[in-house]
């Protein structure tokens, strides 16, 4: 037997497996027969087992470039070097769906082995919840679309990756997004546990909140690699371009932002459970229609749903999945009761409830654009776009409003705030975003709307560094250091201090957006050897052409210095590259640089080039997009601090009647 | 030593500011015609503007977008005319009259009903606040909620 074979084979062993944990774990809950239940936990840990086998067959075969698999000849060729060849695992639609179930088993696994004893109740009917999603996933592996399934005729080469993936973002970004959309996964079948079993306790709050966080930190990670591809690859000077895939990525970690601050009100005022538990399943939802839309193109035309093997399946498990949730959500609304109730406007209850409004709002616009062109089609039969012009403009005020609040909501208090009290709060930083506003207006900015939006970031990024700068206060009066007293400050109350961490990030993240989309400078020019152009402060010098072969490619680089940079001239070599097989399509390399001390990325591209050594590039000016990809550290820094473990001691105390007043069983 | 801080900080801030504004030396001419094909679906590639697409068929779009204007056409002439070449699909985003309407309404819609319903969770729960007169709670009640206040986390701890 073949490696393929056995890869093939460890797949449906998976989903025997899988079904026996379903039927183990189903009758083992209904008659509490505690052998039958260890033996679906067992079945879940040898799912994991039997996918890695299968992962590592297909990676195997992506290595030895065994052509006789179809999945490796579509997506792999002789010329792709190795590492590019593995990364192949996840470049067409069977491979994605292995490495889907895969990353969903492990979690399942780590789930298994690490909360499920600590909270049976919940846990055991949430891990049949996770063994039903994996029975989908199984089921297409097996009959539907198979990495391993046999070409009737080996073929000598393949036909190898598209150009634009040889590159290391195709190493970082498809995976994260994958498990991204997958961990999703989690969070849901936690909650549709806790409706099984009856009741949304404290031991649904904690997992879930750190499932989803984990999920959410790993979308946020998949989104930020994608930005950073599209930026140093596509060659546009843009780092999003609000197309439907990109959006579809979008859509659940914007819900999944507003349950993880809803759940907080859920946690310290037993309101909004039927809304967290709708949030859940939305998020949910939406990560399955991702996963689905990534690789199949649907969204761009009806035809393709058609070309689409697995289209109607998903859409059948899509729809079975939401409407046995929703069924399950409202047999369960009479457990489902708020305990709390709002004792003043201004509070910090009203802050979290417009942050879901406005999370909630943007999720459901880019939804309908992205579904727009859909009913346009069916409708109407015309093709029709909506693009960029459409999500800044409905976005961009919905995204003002997040940053506007993301520094007032925290200083609110629960319950009550006086309004004095918040006046004394919000004064310094409302200084500081009038001075900021000033100096940005002496120094020549006149777009309002770039104004307006950096004051906004300027004053939320004051009030966040005004808590540390009080946390840490209070912390140097008890006598402690300076470094020392910060370290508290995180180690006490991680959660709020590294949700601190990730506000700012963002914050920083919607500067460079910001500075990036309003004073981009870009232009195409022609130059003869030698000669010099200046853009903004840089001067730029074309050096000359220097072609060279490398296996299976030809290159075309030009060589370009620069002049303006704080630490000396800088070299830039922008490229063409000609790829066997696919002469139709050169890929364009860019070559950029951030330049110090204005941080402004210098952006070039090859566009053309005759005889003589003439030579055609178009060149932007990207201000800021740095603080991108510093503020996307931050906010992964962040998640980090507030997922950290804490520290076993007091449990925190829900400061109204306790959560559970009437614990009941199913 | 402080101020003099400030002052250091105040002159880098300086040093870095100087506008960024116009810094690409284009004309206003230049400026609009990129506005106008930012707002353009490159027709030959999936998801890039015809500003930022590096396609022959985006150049020429670009360079007749320039032609145009020196001749005095105005914005909405200009896509009108390349609507009609290449199909509703070149507009980014469909204007807000016909079925395009439908999409902006939507997106002004969705938003204030959502306002709509938060304000009413907002007064229904400030509604539902109990009057602080309330009866206190009696002894048979307070013995209830112990009760059940030991019960509910001893039942989380064993499972």
């Amino acid at each position: 037997m073949s490696v393929p074979d056995v890869g093939y084979l460890a797949t449906l062993l998976a989903l025997a497996l899988v079904i026996y944990g379903l039927l183990a774990l189903a009758l083992g809950l209904r008659w509490s027969l505690p052998d039958l239940l260890a033996s679906g936990r067992n079945a879940a840990l040898g799912t994991a087992a039997l996918l890695t086998v299968a992962a590592l067959a297909l990676l195997y075969a992506f290595l030895s470039r065994d052509f006789s698999v179809r999945y490796v000849a579509e997506n792999a060729s002789r010329d792709m070097p190795l590492l590019v060849t593995a990364t192949a695992f996840w470049g067409g639609q069977a491979g994605s769906l292995l490495f889907w179930a895969w990353m969903l088993a492990l979690f399942t696994a780590l789930f298994v082995l690490t909360d499920l004893p600590r909270a049976p109740r919940l846990g055991l009917p949430a891990l049949l919840v996770l063994l039903l999603i994996q029975t989908f996933f199984l089921g297409l592996l097996g009959f539907v679309s198979s990495p391993f399934e046999r070409l009737p005729q080996p073929v000598s080469d393949g036909r190898g990756l598209n150009p634009l993936l040889w590159d290391e973002g195709m190493r970082v970004h498809p995976p994260l997004l994958l498990t991204g959309y997958m961990s999703f996964s989690l969070p849901f079948a936690l909650t549709m546990g806790a409706l099984l079993r009856g009741r949304l306790g404290a031991d649904w709050l904690r997992l879930v909140r750190k499932w989803m966080l984990i999920a959410w930190a790993v979308q946020s990670a998949g989104l930020l690699a994608g930005a950073w591809w599209a930026y140093h690859v596509l060659g546009w000077g843009g780092y999003w371009g609000w197309d439907p895939v990109e959006n579809a990525a979008l859509l659940p970690w914007l819900t999944a932002t507003a349950f993880l601050h809803s759940i907080m009100v859920q946690e310290r005022r037993g309101m909004l459970r039927v809304w967290n538990v709708g949030l859940a399943i939305a998020t949910f939802g939406l990560a399955i229609f991702g996963t689905f839309v990534v690789r199949s193109g649907v969204l761009s035309s009806v035809h393709s749903f058609a070309q689409s093997l697995i289209g109607p399946y998903f859409f059948a498990f899509l729809g079975v999945s939401l409407i046995a949730a929703l069924a399950l959500l409202v047999y369960r609304l009479p457990v489902l009761t708020s305990q709390g109730t709002f004792d003043a406007v201004l509070a910090r209850e009203s802050a979290f409830l417009l942050n879901n409004l406005l999370f909630t709002a943007s999720a459901a616009v880019t939804f309908w654009g992205t579904i727009f062109p859909l009913l346009s089609e069916i409708v109407r039969g015309v093709k029709i776009t909506v693009g960029p012009p459409f999500y800044q403009q409905v976005n961009g005020p919905l995204f003002l409003g997040i940053v506007l609040l993301m520094g007032v909501g925290p200083l609110l208090a629960w319950r009550r705030t006086a309004l004095p009290t918040l006046w004394r709060l919000v004064r310094g930083p409302l200084l500081a975003a009038v001075l900021a506003g000033g100096f940005l207006w002496a120094v020549g900015m006149r777009t309002g709307l770039a104004l307006l939006a950096l004051m906004v970031c300027v004053f939320t990024a004051a009030t966040i560094l005004w808590e540390y700068h009080q946390a840490v206060r209070v912390r140097r009066r008890a006598g402690q250091p300076w470094l020392r007293a910060l370290a508290l400050v995180f180690a006490q109350n991680r959660r709020r201090y590294g949700g601190y961490l990730v506000h700012l990030g963002v914050v920083l993240l919607a500067v460079g957006v910001v500075v990036s989309s309003f004073f981009q400078a870009e232009t195409a020019l022609t130059l003869q050897r030698g000669e010099t152009f200046q853009i903004g402060p840089y001067r730029l010098t074309y050096q000359g052409l220097e072609p060279r072969i490398e296996p299976g490619v030809a290159i075309v680089a030009a060589r370009l210095t620069v002049e303006g940079d704080l630490l000396g001239p800088v070299v830039l070599t922008p490229e063409r590259r000609v790829h066997r097989h696919w002469e139709q399509q050169p890929v364009t390399t860019v070559a950029y640089r951030t330049l110090l001390p204005r941080l402004d990325d210098l952006y070039i591209l090859l566009v053309n080039w005759q005889e003589g050594g003439q030579a055609t590039f178009r060149v932007f000016l990207n201000p800021l997009v740095t603080l991108l990809w510093v503020g996307g550290l931050l906010l992964l820094l962040g998640t980090l601090v507030a997922l950290w473990p804490e520290r076993a001691g007091p449990v925190r105390q829900p400061m109204a009647v306790p959560r559970e007043v009437v614990p009941s069983e199913v | 030593m402080r101020s003099r801080l400030l002052w250091l900080l105040l002159a880098l801030l300086l040093a870095l500011g100087p506008a960024r504004v116009g810094a690409d030396g284009h004309t206003d001419l230049d400026r609009e015609a990129r506005a106008i094909a930012k707002d353009l679906a490159c027709p030959v590639c999936e998801g890039q503007s015809v500003a930022d697409s590096g396609s022959a068929l985006a150049a020429q779009i670009r360079d007749l977008i320039r032609k145009r204007l020196e001749e005095g056409w105005s914005r909405e002439a200009i896509i009108a005319y390349l609507e009609e070449r290449y199909g509703e699909g070149i507009r980014r985003a469909p204007p807000p009259q016909g079925f395009g309407g439908l999409l902006w309404l939507g997106a002004v819609l969705l938003p204030v009903v959502g306002l709509a319903i938060v304000l009413r969770v907002i007064a229904g729960a400030l509604r539902a606040r109990p009057e602080p007169d309330e009866a206190p709670l009696t002894p048979a009640d307070l013995a209830r909620l112990e009760a059940l206040l030991e019960r509910s986390p001893a039942e989380e701890r064993t499972p």
